[in-house]
């Protein structure tokens, strides 16, 4: 179904100085993607999606760890490339950011913004990018007499567009999307969806979906990882983590995304998200985990193939065991 | 019990700007019942923000304008009240809480001064009975360690820490009315589990009815013993809950149930494409009073939806629907 | 860079341009010089204090995915989006400027007669004034007329470039 391995993150770590301390807001992480695949990562305040988004666009600095991009000359370590060198990497990466308030400059108009990556990639001057520009906002779902237009004079939807039709000049192979619909209305985010499923459709891209919303990121993926305070707590393809989440995390994810057709009262949670400043010791989630036994709070978890295709991190379960309701 | 508890009639609310009165509700009416839930979902600009402020005039008067319309209360019109019974009526019989829990908790005073503020107000206690009782509320919203947090201040707490204070804070009266105006959109999915499994709790166990608002038909499902789906500032459709769902009586609610993903990924590479409403949600200040405010993206439209504002028509028991193409 | 604005910031300005008027000739340009080497603090702070909002605003974090380099960046989205209140600054800067230097001329520091200035019109009409006042009301009349009109263009152009 997917092609060759096209992004490779192997033990990343990124780190940040809060109030409070240092917070390790990605600590260890390691996933892969593949071409042309969809990848939903998932995760509430604090876990690190974010973060790890930037990460692979180099807007923050790894403190530890790999990010292999696959060039067709071979694998370039984007963690330890810097300014110049890493220049003629990010065209390879882009992103869609979450607030179409904000990702677009107020004071540049429609057609320049997107023209900006032609220029500074030089890809292409004056009438062709013009050229490109119309067909890009075409591909988009804009009409191109609105280059000349503000950004102020767009809705947050149209905006959204202005932002993927930016991060497709460069003619990437992954984009990166930073909750591309959280900011938008309901009616506007089924559009968005398909815009996006469409244009992975016919450029074959690979993207990863950061969201919270885990409808859509079921949806539009074709596999999940969950993160919990800066751990990947569980990855699985996208149908099985809906209907079979292994992890006690993920389980009380699923089950508070309230399905409409049935109407299921949640597993409950109890107790806050810890700070990610001081992380519970152990396997992180254990101060919330209605399974939690005495091991749990002194073992870290690793992420271990429980079904194929279907890595979860708890100390409790293993494939000869993988239901944790099983268990007392 | 067969009087409802809280209707609104005919409600008309505008803002009065520098280009004339901008309408933001045209024409609201809804009734809940004594002990009832009632959720209320819609987009931005479908006024049901609005409509809930007005319940208790909370919106400034310039430039609020409220134009006609019936807001009974015991039946008793509120809109009729004079300032010093609304003062009584808030807090006491009728509370609201909000979707930012900062702005209705005072910074600068502890959480038990402001919770007693309320209930030596509204019921009479003396300092140290409203202190207990204060405390006891706040361990009733699960808050742990209830009496030291009680003489803390809010911006100590995390956000679903303080959305559990000020409901709390707002059942410690036994309202008989809670409105609840997005109490859990800013907030993670599993604290938001935990926040309506609260309401759903302090709600079974007082008896207070409770008016909830949202965007979200999920949480609507969870909650509410009936739906209003509300578009442009007018009521689309009511129903009990279950109908609606199961036999959705409008375009626009049959367009939301089916834009909302939910698990239609079918996990072999192939997904079908998300059904979209088309266009962008309506601005109420350049509408045409003499269509259907939907028609623009309504894909049943037909030719009269655009002539002719359409009717309220019953489609089933206790099921209206504004739609021309509605038949019960 | 921004602790040597500190440290002139903390002299008292105006002292610090009479003891340069003091120790050097005093000229038009010397009174140019001096009324600039203070000038430019408030305004250093105020772009300071813009460009590091700024820099943490997506469509800046947006232009550099998008490859655009560091003097890119600051030409094509930090600075553009720093004008609005730097001109209006700017502008007020002028009156205040002006009245620096009637202040200056005023007291025989600034310039000297017979060339023009406001300062000293106001300096000569203050010796008249029992005979002739309005040697004196003239100067300071125009001259308020005229900084309460900066005033009032730099406020208009603020709020236009603030409503783009």
């Amino acid at each position: 179904m997917n092609g060759a391995t096209l992004l490779s993150i192997r033990n990343l770590s990124v780190e940040f100085t809060a109030k409070g301390g240092r917070v390790r807001a990605v600590d260890g992480v390691s996933l892969d993607i593949r071409k042309g695949e969809t990848l939903g990562l998932v995760g509430e305040s604090g876990c690190g999606k974010t973060t790890l988004g930037r990460a692979i666009l180099r807007l923050n600095t790894p403190s530890a760890g790999a990010i292999q991009y696959f060039t067709p000359d071979g694998p370039r370590d984007l963690a330890q490339l810097h300014g110049e060198t890493l220049l003629p990497l990010r065209r390879h990466i882009q992103m869609v950011f979450q607030d179409p308030y904000s990702s677009l400059n107020p004071r540049m108009t429609v057609g320049a913004i997107i023209r900006e990556p032609l220029l500074s990639f030089r890809i292409a001057r004056g009438h062709d990018a013009e050229g490109r520009v119309s067909r890009l906002m075409e591909q988009v779902g804009l009409d191109p007499s609105y280059r000349r237009r503000y950004p102020r004079e767009l809705s947050g939807g149209q905006r959204q567009r202005v932002g993927i039709a930016r991060a497709l000049a460069a003619s990437p192979e992954l984009i990166v999307a930073d909750e591309p619909i959280a900011a938008l209305d309901v009616s506007i985010q089924a559009q968005i969806l398909n815009l996006l499923e469409g244009l992975r459709a016919e450029f074959g891209l690979a993207y990863l979906f950061i969201s919270h919303d885990l409808r859509a990121v079921r949806y539009l993926a074709d596999r999940v990882a969950v993160m919990y305070l800066g751990h990947i707590v569980e990855t699985a393809p996208a149908a099985k983590i809906g209907s079979r989440p292994l992890m006690p995390y993920t389980k009380a994810l699923m089950s508070a995304v309230r399905s409409i057709d049935k109407v299921a009262r949640p597993m409950v949670l109890s107790g806050e998200i810890p700070s990610p400043v001081n992380p519970p010791s152990g396997c992180r989630f254990h101060t919330r985990c209605p399974w939690a036994v005495a091991e749990c709070s002194h073992s870290k978890p690793e992420l271990v193939e429980i079904e194929p295709g279907h890595f979860a991190a708890c100390n409790r379960i293993s494939p000869e065991r993988p239901e944790i309701e099983s268990m007392a | 019990m067969s009087e409802p508890l809280l209707s609104i009639r005919g409600l008309r609310v505008g803002f009065r700007t520098e280009h004339g009165l901008a309408p933001a509700v045209e024409g609201v009416s809804y009734s809940v019942r004594q002990g009832k839930t009632i959720g209320i979902v819609g987009e931005s600009g479908s006024g049901k923000s609005v409509t809930n402020l007005s319940i208790l005039r909370l919106i400034p008067s310039p430039p609020c304008e409220i134009g006609a319309g019936e807001i009974l209360f015991e039946g008793r019109d509120l809109l009729k009240a004079s300032q010093r019974e609304l003062r009584a009526l808030r807090g006491g019989k009728i509370a609201m809480i909000f979707q930012d829990p900062m702005s209705s908790l005072h910074p600068l005073m502890r959480i038990s001064a402001q919770m007693m503020e309320l209930t030596r107000l509204h019921l009479g206690l003396d300092k140290p009975a409203a202190k207990e009782h204060s405390i006891a509320m706040l361990r009733k919203a699960g808050i742990p360690d209830p009496a030291r947090i009680a003489d803390g201040y809010p911006h100590l707490l995390s956000g679903g820490m303080r959305q559990r204070v000020m409901i709390a804070m707002a059942l410690s009266t036994s309202p008989k009315l809670l409105i609840a105006d997005e109490p859990t959109t800013a907030l993670d999915v599993t604290i938001q589990a935990l926040i309506l499994d609260l309401i759903r709790r302090l709600r079974d166990e007082t008896g207070t009815t409770v008016v909830l608002t949202t965007h979200d038909l999920g949480v609507v499902a969870g909650m509410a013993d009936r739906v209003v789906v509300m578009y442009a500032g007018r009521v689309f459709e009511t129903a009990p809950a279950a109908e609606l769902f199961r036999n959705p009586g409008n375009p626009y609610t049959r367009a939301l149930l089916r834009s909302i993903p939910d698990v239609a990924s079918t996990g072999d590479g192939k997904r079908e494409k998300l059904f979209q409403i088309p266009g962008l949600p309506p601005v109420l200040t350049n509408m045409n009073a003499n269509e259907c405010p939907f028609a623009p993206r309504c894909p049943d439209a037909k030719a009269l939806c655009r002539e002719a504002p359409p009717p309220f028509v019953q489609v089933g028991p206790d099921h209206f629907s504004l739609c021309w193409e509605a038949k019960a | 860079m921004m602790r040597l604005v500190d440290i002139l910031y903390s002299l008292p300005t105006l002292m610090l341009i009479i003891v340069l008027l003091a120790l050097f000739d005093r000229s038009f340009f010397l009174l140019l010089v001096a009324l600039a080497i203070v000038g430019w603090l408030d305004i250093a702070r105020i772009v300071r204090g813009q460009v590091l909002g700024l820099k943490h605003e997506q469509y800046v974090e947006a232009a550099r995915t998008i490859g655009v380099s560091n003097l890119g960046i600051i030409a094509r989205h930090i600075i553009p989006n720093t004008l609005g209140p730097v001109i209006a600054y700017g502008l007020l800067t002028i009156p205040s400027m002006i009245l620096s230097e009637a202040f200056l001329s005023f007291l025989g520091l600034g310039v000297q007669p017979p060339v023009p200035s406001w300062g000293v019109l106001a300096s000569e009409g203050a010796q008249a004034m029992a005979v002739h006042p309005i040697l004196l009301i003239a100067p300071a009349a125009l001259m308020a007329v005229s900084l309460v009109a900066l005033n009032f263009f730099a406020e208009g152009l603020r709020e236009v470039l603030e409503h783009e």
